[in-house]
């Protein structure tokens, strides 16, 4: 504020012409000037005083000029030259005609009109100039240079000295108008300064309460990504967000130590430049397959899978992953995927598993010592009555049990992953022909219509085991499940592939008129141990093995499964083999 | 003339429920507990037909079998694998060593085993 108030100057013409007030003021004042110089010349023409009328002349017509030249913008140059002239030839008179009283009264014209001209200190310069003039003078006139100073008090003399007096009012009125106006401008510039500052200072507050606020919000905005970020970081489970082109925008702590990678690494970088997926076969997963692309593109939630992730040291590691879109007031911004590190599930599961194999392998020997020895003794025909129909329920269940084994055996080999096959070609007649010779007993008692509807020359290029597992599931299933009367329909012919997935091979259904599997209980009917509720409530036996057993069975044959049920109307299991090449293979292990 | 068997199991149980079996259909049986005294029984009692364990101690089937079909008239023995397991590369080596017939135990009745038994040797 000081220094906005500090930068003073002084008043000159400049400022006075600004208005027409102070224009007129002046004209005015220069137009009594005018007549009062007039008045003096008309006396001094009577007088004969030829000198002080042709000075007096002079003095008007500078004084036009400078009314004349208020207008034009060399005002300043032009009444500097007209004060100067005149102060020439007032000096060059008083040396010709010495001093007088009317010499010194215009002497004092000089700082009037000065102050009007350049301000208050313009006016000093020449009221200090014109008093060093005079005493120059009186000087000169004290030691005879000059004529010495007679002063006559007449008419002129009374006029002169209110014209001096009324010219030293002019003077105080304007030195003291300047003054007020100089005092007014600055008390108006201070006001208006502080109404500015006022305002700025408003304005500085009201900013810096912004900036607060704004700093505040930073600082909550950085505290709340701080607790999310250490909250997804704290989480046991990979999580990992892209935006919608794909971009991986955050990976928490737990992904970068699953893949062994650095932040850095991977943000920016496009999901499926990083991550190199492969399926439970170790075959590659296509990036638009990846469930997290799959939930990007398809905006649809995928469900948990199970897959190897390949590290940054291109080292499989086994994950649980789900995806699912991330929508933002109706958009799509993206999506997200967790992943579980499953390894240690798998050890345990792979643990469990060759413990259950070996039980059901250590089993078979004394389970089959029963089943022998209980051939042999109802083979003699002295053991009849009671007798007879217990050691028949030892010999039926032990048989279950057998098979029961067999099952569990079939079912741990194909989760260890070593679903050994050995194909060969297999006649579909000669497989149903047994499996229905099993089931023989229970078709009979039942009163079933089965209906074969495929050519006796098809054969399969397969695993025959596996085969004989499938049908021997499906047709004892359609048995078990379909009420007295009822029929089974077995209907097979050759497959002819699709060029995406499957190759040529085999088609069969078996087609049964049973009880149906619940609508809301059909997703887990290939799951290991279900059974459905009306199969439960049945008195029909069964394990839950069979169709999850039959699916993996499928699975290895590279084959696929898959059903149709209406309850009470009937279900239709459909299978796709294809046909594989001769020879042993044995599938990958995990 | 009766047929001979051999019946290489090393549970005593089920080679004896075996082995009364096959006498009661009429067969000269010879048992064995373990691989080594079943190649022995083997090259030297020259049965027509071998009931093999797989699973045996001190040499198992699989290698039995070899050494047998090295043997002179070796190759002639028709030869019934028995197993609890049942591994197909295990089943894909034996063909390879002219096992026709391969079966799971517990899974078999013995009137059945007894009927394939006496295919194998009518056809041959």
């Amino acid at each position: 504020m000081k220094q906005l108030l500090g930068n003073k100057r002084n008043t000159t013409l400049n400022d006075l012409i600004d208005t027409y007030y102070q224009e007129r003021f002046l004209r005015v004042l220069l137009l009594l000037l005018i007549a009062v110089v007039l008045g003096q010349t008309l006396y001094y023409s009577f007088t004969e005083y030829f000198g002080g009328a042709l000075f007096n002349v002079w003095i008007v017509v500078s004084l036009w000029v400078a009314v004349w030249t208020l207008h034009k913008n060399y005002y300043q140059l032009a009444s500097s030259l007209t004060i100067l002239a005149s102060l020439a030839l007032l000096v060059f008179s008083v040396l010709v005609s010495g001093l007088s009283d009317a010499t010194i009264f215009w002497f004092f014209v000089f700082p009037v009109v000065a102050t009007f001209l350049k301000g208050k200190r313009g006016g000093s310069i020449w009221l200090l100039t014109v008093v060093l003039i005079l005493v120059s003078i009186y000087v000169a006139s004290q030691t005879g240079m000059i004529a010495t100073i007679e002063i006559e008090y007449n008419a002129a003399t009374f006029q002169q000295l209110i014209a001096a007096i009324f010219l030293v009012a002019i003077f105080v009125y304007v030195y003291q108008d300047n003054l007020d106006r100089k005092a007014a401008s600055v008390a108006e510039r201070e006001e208006k300064l502080n109404t500015i500052y006022t305002q700025l200072q408003d304005e500085i507050a009201h900013r810096q309460s912004v900036a607060d606020s704004l700093n505040q919000n930073v600082q909550t905005l950085q505290r709340q990504k701080a607790r999310i970020e250490a909250l997804l970081d704290s989480i046991g489970e990979g999580v990992i967000a892209v935006d919608q082109e794909g971009k991986i925008i955050m990976a928490n702590h737990m992904t970068k130590q699953l893949f062994n990678y650095y932040e850095d690494d991977i943000i920016g970088q496009y999901y499926s430049d990083v991550f190199a997926l492969y399926d439970t076969d170790d075959n590659p997963v296509p990036a638009k397959e990846h469930p997290l692309m799959q939930a990007l593109h398809n905006q649809t939630h995928y469900h948990t899978a199970e897959y190897f992730f390949h590290d940054y040291n291109d080292e499989p590691v086994p994950v649980s992953t789900t995806a699912t879109p991330v929508n933002s007031e109706d958009e799509n911004i993206g999506a997200i995927e967790v992943f579980r590190d499953i390894s240690e599930e798998r050890a345990v599961a792979k643990a469990k598993d060759e413990f259950l194999s070996l039980a059901s392998h250590q089993l078979r020997t004394p389970l089959g010592a029963i089943r022998w020895y209980t051939e042999r003794l109802l083979k003699a025909s002295q053991i009849k009555g009671k007798n007879r129909s217990y050691l028949e329920t030892i010999y039926e269940d032990s048989a279950r049990m057998s098979s029961l084994l067999s099952d569990y055996l079939n079912i741990s080999r194909l989760e260890l992953g070593r679903g050994e096959i050995s194909v060969s070609e297999v006649a579909f007649g000669d497989v149903v022909a047994k499996t229905l010779n099993d089931a023989q007993p229970l078709i009979d008692e039942k009163q079933l219509a089965i209906s074969q509807n495929f050519s006796q020359d098809l054969t399969l290029q397969t695993d025959e085991q596996s085969l004989e597992l499938i049908l021997q599931n499906l047709i004892s299933n359609a048995v078990k499940y379909t009420p007295e009367r009822g029929t089974v329909t077995i209907t097979a012919g050759p497959y002819t592939g699709d060029k995406k997935s499957l190759q040529p091979g085999t088609v069969f259904h078996v087609e049964d008129s049973g009880m149906g599997i619940p609508l809301d209980q059909q997703r887990n009917i290939f799951t290991k141990l279900f059974r459905a509720d009306n199969a439960q409530h049945s008195n029909i036996e069964g394990t839950g093995l069979g169709l999850y057993s039959v699916k993996a069975t499928v699975d290895n044959l590279g084959g696929m499964i898959w059903f149709e049920s209406q309850p009470e109307r009937g279900s239709s299991f459909a299978v796709i083999l294809p046909d594989l090449e001769s020879g042993t293979m044995r599938q990958k292990e995990n | 003339m009766a047929h001979k068997i051999l019946v290489v199991e090393d549970n005593e149980s089920l080679c004896n429920v075996l082995a009364d079996t096959f006498t009661d259909e009429g067969f000269e049986v010879k048992t064995a507990f373990d691989g080594e005294a079943g190649l022995e029984a083997a090259k030297e009692w020259k049965p027509d037909v071998m009931l093999l364990d797989l699973l045996l101690p001190k040499k198992d089937g699989e290698d039995l079998l070899k050494e047998l079909r090295q043997e002179e008239g070796g190759d002639s023995v028709a030869t019934v694998a028995l197993t609890n397991s049942d591994s197909s590369e295990k089943v894909y080596n034996l063909m390879n060593l002219g096992v026709t017939d391969y079966l799971t135990k517990s899974d078999w009745e013995l009137s059945d085993l007894v009927e394939k038994v006496k295919e194998k040797l009518t056809s041959e």
